[in-house]
């Protein structure tokens, strides 16, 4: 079976001004599979968001491969590149990230701007229904900067959702909330991703969040090593 | 289609977002294109209005002038009256559609015994010197077959009669002849002086009854394309000359337009567009300088769009798009400033000063045109810098920090 997202000999690298180059990936071998649960841990500076700049592809490797539905990404012009990324990766954010001065309802149907003609013209009932989706009926017209935090989150990921993307890009979705509210957020995004059957990558320092994933992960010098099943058992 | 439609749906809403700062950023503009439109207006109405005074005064473009002396150089009187014939047959021979013989003469005015100016002229010639009648008409081809001569009055001739409108003097004495009066030529202020205007035959009839009316010699005005302004005037002269022995005839270009290189208006156009550049520019800078300012602020919200497919070319046509939308609002409304100024009456007043009788036309579109034009130029360049600068920013590190 082909997966849906499958990283190969991925390495990445920054030069500097008066230095050597800096290797922030080194050799990353994944796959993700349709539907499928992961989760990525790693210290801040470990290279968590350069790995989430190439599975969200808006970042290319130096050396690697990096191939969405067994094509090659590479090859893509950087249009078909972001065309692909609207249709197919939903972000989630650790600070929300929504576009004050915007409703609720307009932050939601920002992702559907992007898309094919007939989404486009029905933005207004697609983000309507996904905020009814996510608890969210009776906030539509509210301001961004109006919602609560739990609430903003939530909004986010009916955005993320919008489009019906197969993998969801979270990106420390825990990391603004409190416990209790990471806690439901976290459900939630489990349950509309299950039920839109798309696959699940969160980056977390958060070993509590990771422990929900099937797989988890850890990023660390540049490598990707799978938890040992004792540590990710102990998580949960 | 759908595209572009999102693009400057994106444009419309980003406007509304930011409006404050959309709103004080616009305001230079609005005040910029506003001076624009009101320079280009101004230097259009001053050209149409010089021009048409100094075609009022020399004819359009191209007008020749032929002079017909028919005295001999003892004194001897010639005839005028054959000299007027040769103009008509050559008039008529060279098929000149806006012709006329033209010939002044000063005749008395009965009743108030004043002396009025008598100008001698074709029913042509109030087309080619712009001369507008206030009340009933100038004269008229079918003024030839009348008994009682045709006259077209002006202002000042009324008042010498006590003044009135034109029903109150449906005939005056010129000249001890009986002329039915036609017309009135109202040119505003400076027009006090009497004149009168009559057909070259009747006035030719009044004179030769009443001995001390003195007339200037005849001249032919021809209202030609410019290009057959030389053959023409060179064929009309070989023409007259032959007809009249011993007559002297000579002629010349008398528009405006025969000076090459001269143009009045050209020091004035200069200032108005120079200063309206100069507030143009100071305009789009202050635009230019809000706009990178708040783009920074803004790397965050694209970064957000860039994460959700929006492509950089997307990204650059919206942000700049932004900007044109906004300038052509701010110009529209400058025009729209500048046009209910154009209409207040203070300002009409001001504009028509001196020309008294004058109606301004109305906003000159060109005007209006090269104001959104340049609004929307304007927008784009100023855009252009800002969405360079959005179109550079790195999606993730923008989100995340």
């Amino acid at each position: 079976m082909v997966p849906l997202l499958r990283l190969r000999g991925v390495t990445r690298q920054f030069a500097t001004i008066d230095g050597p180059a800096l290797q922030i990936l080194r050799g990353i071998d994944l796959d993700v599979a349709p539907g499928d649960r992961v989760s990525i841990v790693g210290r801040s500076g470990s290279g968590k968001s350069t790995l989430l700049n190439i599975l969200g592809l808006v970042d290319q490797p130096t050396t690697g491969a990096v191939e969405l539905d067994g094509e090659p990404v590479a090859l893509m012009g950087a249009r078909a590149r972001d065309r692909l990324r609207g249709a197919s990766v939903g972000f989630v954010f650790q600070q929300f990230n929504l576009i004050e001065g915007l409703t609720a309802a307009e932050n939601v149907a920002v992702p559907l701007h992007y898309g094919a003609g007939r989404r486009y013209w029905q933005r207004a009932h697609l983000a309507r229904e996904m905020l009814h989706r996510v608890g969210l009926g009776h906030r539509l017209d509210t301001r961004a900067t109006n919602l609560s935090g739990g609430e903003q989150q939530r909004v986010a990921i009916a955005r993320a959702l919008v489009r019906r993307p197969r993998l969801i890009l979270a990106d420390e979705p825990t990391g603004a909330l409190d416990i209790e509210t990471g806690s439901r957020t976290m459900d939630l995004l489990d349950e509309v991703a299950t039920e839109a059957g798309a696959a699940l990558v969160t980056i977390t320092h958060d070993l509590a969040v990771a422990a929900r994933a099937r797989r988890v992960l850890r990023l660390a010098d540049g490598r990707l090593r799978a938890l040992e099943p004792s540590a990710a058992g102990a998580l949960s | 289609m759908t595209d572009v439609v999102a693009a400057i749906q994106d444009a419309w809403t980003e406007l509304r977002i930011h409006r404050g700062r959309v709103l004080m950023s616009l305001i230079g503009v609005t005040v910029a294109i506003a001076a624009l439109t009101a320079s280009v207006a101004v230097g259009d109405l001053a050209r149409s209005t010089l021009v048409s005074s100094m075609e009022a005064n020399g004819g359009r473009a191209a007008t020749i002038s032929l002079w017909v002396e028919t005295s001999s150089a003892d004194g001897t009187p010639g005839d005028p009256v054959a000299a007027l014939d040769a103009i008509e047959t050559a008039v008529d021979r060279y098929r000149i559609d806006y012709a006329s013989a033209r010939m002044s003469t000063g005749l008395t005015l009965g009743g108030a015994g004043a002396s009025v100016q008598i100008e001698a002229v074709e029913p042509d010639f109030a087309v080619m010197r712009h001369l507008g009648v206030a009340d009933g008409r100038f004269l008229n081809e079918s003024d030839r077959a009348r008994l009682a001569p045709a006259v077209v009055v002006n202002r000042g001739t009324l008042e010498l009669l006590g003044g009135g409108g034109l029903d109150a003097h449906r005939t005056i004495e010129l000249g001890g002849t009986t002329a039915v009066v036609v017309g009135l030529v109202d040119r505003g202020l400076g027009d006090e002086w009497p004149q009168a205007w009559m057909l070259p035959r009747d006035v030719l009839r009044i004179a030769r009854d009443d001995p001390s009316a003195m007339h200037s010699s005849l001249s032919l005005e021809a209202w030609v394309p410019a290009e057959a302004a030389d053959e023409g005037l060179r064929m009309l002269r070989q023409d007259l000359r032959g007809a009249l022995p011993g007559a002297m005839v000579d002629g010349n270009r008398s528009d405006w337009q025969a000076f090459e290189g001269y143009d009045p208006l050209l020091p004035l156009q200069l200032t108005l567009v120079g200063t309206a550049v100069v507030i143009l520019l100071l305009g789009a800078l202050g635009l230019v300088t809000v706009a990178v300012v708040s783009i920074r602020q803004r790397v965050r919200e694209l970064g957000i769009r860039r994460a959700f497919g929006a492509s950089r070319t997307r990204i650059f046509v919206a942000v700049m798009l932004e900007s044109v939308v906004g300038t052509v609002v701010a110009g529209t409304i400058g025009i729209a400033l500048c046009i209910f100024a154009y209409r207040l009456p203070v300002v009409q007043d001001a504009l028509t000063q001196g020309i008294g009788g004058m109606v301004l036309p109305g906003f000159p579109m060109s005007a209006a045109v090269t104001g959104l034009i340049v609004a929307a130029a304007v927008g784009a360049l100023a855009g252009s810098v800002p969405a360079t600068i959005a179109v550079r920013s790195k999606v993730i590190e923008a989100i995340r920090f």
